[in-house]
Parts: structure tokens; C-alpha cells; sequence
């Protein structure tokens, strides 16, 4: 098990160094349009001390090599570099809005796991019933629903007509989001960046249950005499959860990561959004951090859920050595 | 008192192209300690008739519509659902067909042995264990203290049938049903297998239904044979009865069908023509008729019933009581030109 573990660490090297190769190259001048000097030097009139002065300290007229080189060390040791608009290191401005990210991905993923794994059994358990069918509808809406509109509609909803309808006396806050924003703040955001996730969670558990439970291994269960309960629950469950486990884990990871369009939507003060507004400002240095620190976080996600997935699934312990 | 007692089983499957009637009037009985083979081609009814035996059809769509199973004096079939929990795995167990997927692949294989020891004899974790790791032992594991730890993926086919066998005896069942125990594994796997459960039977006393395909384990182990075809029995004796003095003349196909190093000349295999009926549209009369080289107008208009024809060998062919029509088995012997 050690081993294993050691290795997917191992693996996740040349990942990390192909990230940055791709990232690095937003950086060399004239790879993308415009003049990163002018971008950092903003409204101040640009001398030639001045060019002079920020050349040497990115390091713009070394080699590629050299610079990448440099890059590379500077990300390592926790320097991501300084934004161009509003002059603080990145790494700061990040640990700042991350938390609020995984706030968000944290209550996401609560309402995925308890939403879409009970629907997809009561799904699976009384197939064709009422509940199967509405559970079979709900999501086939809900994963062709574009999110962001789905987070408008829900703003409109709860946010407006709710309150017309009680009087104001009852609605769920849609604007004001303070930092770090309270818990009745995250509500909205949260379902809205679950819903489709839930939905595939549904359906995965649906499929996954539903073949567990033809199964010839579930035969044997019940000619053991066991009761129903433990034939569902727990012959055909852990069989059937592998798969959605991967699900969530990997979703995880992307959720972490900030949720670009749920955050722009709702003002939500994380990552995603910061990535979005550095985007519209060509704020480079930002923009390439929080990549890096996503794709990092969506690695070390992935490592967690490959240990748990071979706890779960005895078969492909050991790396695959068995069998 | 038989310690099983089948009268008049019917199983049927509603399904969207019509009713598949899987088990149509099965009659028999089972002894303490005696073993019955059901023989039949695929499809002939085989496992329903012992699935129906375990209520283990799988409903909506699969239903007993008729018939009584009683063992012991208690009609199974009005059971309710936690006594049939009760008498599955205890009081009867079953091993199936196809040990790779027999067993479920993310529990060790003692703890699955242990499930049924848990339920039925009310052991707790440890005990079970401890229990589990007997039976290993019993069927032959060997190191069966640390293979019982060890999941389903790391056992051979042949350990898992043996583990399958293990889990079936656990509760010390009074009858063991095994469902083609030997078609998914190698030929020399076969033999021990089979071999396995005559020592277990010898040991426990279990009486065993055995379903197959394969004559050639019929003649190893059964007291009794069972023919069926297209869901109905056709004929039914001792071993001796049905082997030697054939009533049937599917039974007879059966058997020419096979191939015997004691027909020297002529060594060719004589399998039965034709298909398998379809157990939804049945054809009229005797099932058999439109394979059967003897059949004549009374085959296709009225069932045979399934009559006694010497004391305790039974056969449903209207011809079976007619002494110019019985082949013995010198006639057998003596070369398939019959025909």
C-alpha cells in the first residue's frame, strides 16, 4: 500500500512540470498580445530606467531555459509573483480567497453526496415507482440546465419572489455577500454549483446499483438467507459505490478548484472568481498561480481518491499486483 | 416422511413476448441423505425448478403459480419472507453454476462463509470467523487461517467452487442444491470437485439435488435421476432404471448423445436433432414431438402423462407401457442401428 502510494506521489512530478511548461509560456513576451511591462507599469509613464528595472527583476531577458528555470524554483519555494494590478504577491491574494472556495466546494459536495447517492438507491431499490421517475426526470433537466442560469433562476426565486410572496418575511439573502460570507449566503451558490453533479451522482448510483443487484454475487447473498436490507446495503452497495466514489473524488478536485461560473454569478469572493476578474484585466501572474494551485489541489484530490477507491475495491490493491 | 416432498411445481415468467412457463407440473420426492440428479438441456427447466425450490425466482416477473414444496411437513411456499430467510442457507443451500461470480468480489471469502453462521446460529463476528476458517479446512483449503483473509480474486476457480461449497454446508443444511456445480471449471478441477461433495455428503448426511447436463456425473453420484424437457419431467427413476432401461426416447437421445469408450465400432455420436422448444409457445401434445423419431398423431394432440411403468420408474410417453416399443439395454449395447 506504501508503495503505491509512493509511486502515484512519484507520478504526479511530470505532471506538475508539464503544467508549468504550458503556463511558463504565457509569460514570454510577445506570446500573447499586448506588452506585459506596459501591463504592469499601468497609468505611470514608462522610462527606459524603469523597463530596465522590471526586466531584471522577472528576469525577461535571460534565456528561456534560465528563465524557466527560475520560475520553476520560485513556485516551489511559494513564490508565485506579484500581480500587475494590484502589486501584491499572488500567493497572498490566493490564500485569501481560497478559503471561501473550498467553503463552497464543502457545502457542494455535502448536498452531492446526500441528495444524489439516497436519490440514485431509492432510484435503484423501487425502480419504475414514482420516485424512480421523478428522481430519472429531475436529472435529466437538471445536467442539460446551463449552471449559470440555473443560479439566476434561483436568485429570482428564493431572492425575489419568495419574499413578495411571505411579505418579506422569509427569503434567502442574494446579494451582500461579506467575506467570508455567512451560512445563509452559501446556500444558493451551493445547490446551484452541485446540481449538476448531484444529478450524475444520481444517475451513476442508479446505473451502478441497478447492475450490483443482478449480480450472481446477490444471488448468493440471498440464498444465504440474508434479509433484504443487508442484500441492498451491503452486497450490492460497496459494489456499487466504487464508481461514484471516483465521481465525487474527481468532481471534488474541480470544485476546490473554484467554481468560475457559480462565483461570477453570485459575487462569491473565491478563486474562481478572482481568476475571472484577472482574466478580464490580462493579470497574468494571478491567472497562472491559481491554475497552479488548482491543478495541484486537483492532483492531491485525485491521490486521495485512488487510496480510497483501493480500500474499497480489494481488487486493484497492491497496484494491480493481485490476480 | 420424505425429507422433501414436490408436488405439481409450476413456475412461469410474465414476461413482455408472452408467458414463459419455465417449470410446468414437476413431481418428486427426496430422502435424507439421498442424491437427485435433474438432467435436461439448457433451457429445459433445470434451475428454475430449483430456484423455485429456494422462492429465489426473481419476482415481479418470475412467479410460482402452483404447486407444493414440502420439506419436513411444511408447505415452503406459504412460508413468509422471514421464514424463508430462516430456512435459506440453513435448511437448504445452494452453489451455483459460475464460482467467479458467485462470490462478492469486495468481502473476504471467510466473512462471506461467516454471513450465514451470523444469521442462522446467531454467532457473533469472531465465532463466525473461527467457524469459517473450520469449513476452509473442511473442503480442502489449504493454510485455510490465512486464505480465508484473503478476497475472492486471489482464490482459483476451483478454490472459489470449493469455498462456494464451504459457505452452502456452514449451517449444516439438510439439503444441498447445486445448480451445475462443475461446468465452469477444468476437467481434472471436475472430478475433485465432485469428489469433495460425495465426502461432504458422506460427512454431513445432506441430501443433494444436483442440476446438470452431464451424464457422466449423474452415474457418479445420483440415487435418482430426473429427465426434464421443455419444463416438464419426462422421466423419472433410479439411476439404475434410468440408465440401463431408458422408457423415453429423449432419455434415449441423452444417452446416444454421449460419447462411451464401450461402443467400439460405429463410434460415432448420435446427437438429437432439432432445438430446444421455445418454454413460451410449448409445442402441442408431448413436448418432445417434433424431435422424437417415433412420434406419431397421438404425440401432437395429447400430453402423456407421466405414468408408472415398473415400480418406481416412471416416463410421460404414450408408447413407454408398449413392450415392442422399449428398447432394453441390450438393444442399446448392441449398436445404435435401431433406428
Amino acid at each position: 500500500m506504501l508503495k503505491y502510494v509512493v509511486r502515484r506521489v512519484l507520478q504526479m512530478i511530470p505532471v506538475f512540470l508539464g503544467v508549468t511548461l504550458l503556463l511558463f509560456m504565457l509569460r514570454i513576451p510577445g506570446f500573447l498580445p499586448g506588452d506585459p511591462i506596459q501591463l504592469i507599469v499601468g497609468e505611470r509613464e514608462l522610462t527606459p530606467a524603469l523597463r530596465k528595472q522590471i526586466e531584471e527583476k522577472n528576469r525577461l531577458n535571460d534565456p528561456l531555459p534560465e528563465q524557466y528555470v527560475w520560475y520553476v524554483s520560485n513556485i516551489v519555494q511559494g513564490d508565485l509573483g506579484d500581480s500587475y494590478q494590484k502589486g501584491r504577491p499572488v500567493a497572498d491574494i490566493l490564500t485569501d480567497k481560497f478559503p471561501n472556495s473550498f467553503r463552497l466546494a464543502f457545502a457542494a459536495i455535502i448536498v452531492e453526496i446526500v441528495i444524489g447517492i439516497l436519490a440514485g438507491i431509492i432510484s435503484a431499490v423501487k425502480q419504475y415507482s414514482f420516485w424512480d421517475v421523478l428522481v430519472t426526470l429531475s436529472t435529466s433537466i437538471l445536467v442539460s440546465v446551463p449552471v449559470f442560469w440555473l443560479g439566476l433562476l434561483l436568485q429570482m426565486f428564493f431572492g425575489i419572489q419568495v419574499r413578495e410572496w411571505t411579505g418579506g418575511a422569509f427569503s434567502l439573502p442574494i446579494t451582500g455577500m461579506g467575506d467570508p460570507p455567512d451560512l445563509a449566503h452559501i446556500i444558493l451558490p451551493a445547490i446551484t454549483l452541485a446540481s449538476v453533479s448531484t444529478a450524475y451522482v444520481a444517475r451513476i448510483m442508479r446505473s451502478q446499483m441497478l447492475e450490483a443487484m443482478s449480480q450472481d454475487y446477490i444471488r448468493t447473498a440471498k440464498a444465504k438467507g440474508l434479509t433484504e436490507r443487508v442484500v441492498v446495503f451491503r452486497h450490492a452497495l460497496k459494489n456499487a459505490l466504487i464508481p461514484v466514489v471516483t465521481f465525487i473524488g474527481i468532481d471534488l478536485g474541480f470544485l476546490m478548484g473554484g467554481a468560475i461560473l457559480t462565483e461570477s454569478v453570485f459575487q462569491w469572493p473565491g478563486v474562481g472568481r478572482e481568476i475571472y476578474l484577472a482574466v478580464l484585466q490580462r493579470d497574468w501572474p494571478v491567472v497562472m498561480g491559481g491554475v497552479i494551485v488548482i491543478v495541484l489541489i486537483v492532483m492531491l484530490v485525485n491521490l486521495i481518491v485512488d487510496i480510497s477507491y483501493a480500500i474499497l475495491d480489494p481488487r486493484i490493491r497492491y497496484g494491480g499486483a493481485a490476480e | 416422511m420424505a425429507l422433501l416432498e414436490v408436488n405439481n411445481l409450476k413456475s412461469q415468467f410474465f414476461t413482455r413476448d408472452g408467458v414463459v412457463k419455465a417449470v410446468d407440473g414437476v413431481s418428486f420426492t427426496l430422502n435424507e441423505g439421498q442424491t437427485l440428479a435433474i438432467v435436461g438441456e439448457s433451457g429445459s427447466g433445470k434451475s428454475v425448478t430449483a430456484l423455485s425450490l429456494m422462492r429465489l425466482i426473481q419476482e415481479p416477473q418470475g412467479r410460482i403459480v402452483d404447486g407444493e414444496v414440502v420439506l419436513s411437513g411444511e408447505d415452503v411456499l406459504k412460508l413468509n419472507d422471514s421464514q424463508v430467510r430462516a430456512m435459506r442457507g440453513n435448511r437448504i443451500a445452494m452453489i451455483f453454476q459460475d464460482p467467479m461470480t458467485s462470490l462478492n468480489p469486495v468481502f473476504r471469502v471467510g466473512f462471506q462463509i461467516g454471513e450465514a453462521l451470523r444469521v442462522h446460529k446467531g454467532m457473533n463476528r469472531e465465532q463466525a470467523a473461527q467457524r469459517a476458517v473450520e469449513m476452509l479446512e473442511l473442503v480442502g483449503i489449504p493454510n485455510a487461517a490465512h486464505r480465508a483473509k484473503d478476497y475472492p480474486h486471489q482464490f482459483s476457480g476451483g478454490m472459489r467452487q470449493r469455498a462456494m461449497i464451504a459457505m452452502a454446508l456452514a449451517c449444516d443444511p439438510d439439503i444441498l442444491i447445486a445448480d451445475e456445480p462443475t461446468t465452469a471449471l477444468d476437467v481434472t478441477i471436475q472430478a475433485q470437485i465432485l469428489e469433495l461433495m460425495l465426502e461432504m455428503q458422506q460427512r454431513t448426511g445432506a441430501a443433494i439435488i444436483m442440476i446438470t447436463h452431464d451424464l457422466g456425473v449423474v452415474a457418479d453420484m445420483a440415487d435418482d435421476v430426473m429427465v426434464m424437457y421443455g419444463g416438464r419431467q419426462v422421466e423419472y427413476g433410479t439411476a439404475d432404471h434410468v440408465f440401463y432401461n431408458p422408457l423415453h426416447p429423449y432419455t434415449w437421445g441423452l444417452l446416444d448423445s454421449l460419447p462411451r469408450h464401450d461402443i467400439s465400432e460405429k463410434g460415432e455420436l448420435c446427437p438429437i436433432q432439432g432445438q430446444p422448444p421455445s418454454l413460451i409457445d410449448i409445442p402441442s401434445g408431448c413436448a418432445f414431438h417434433p424431435r422424437c423419431p417415433h412420434a406419431r398423431e397421438i404425440c401432437r394432440t395429447s400430453i402423456p402423462d407421466l405414468k408408472e411403468i415398473e415400480p418406481g420408474h416412471r416416463s410421460a410417453c404414450h408408447f413407454s407401457s408398449d413392450p415392442r416399443f422399449r428398447r432394453t439395454i441390450a438393444a442399446s449395447q448392441s449398436g445404435r442401428e435401431v433406428r
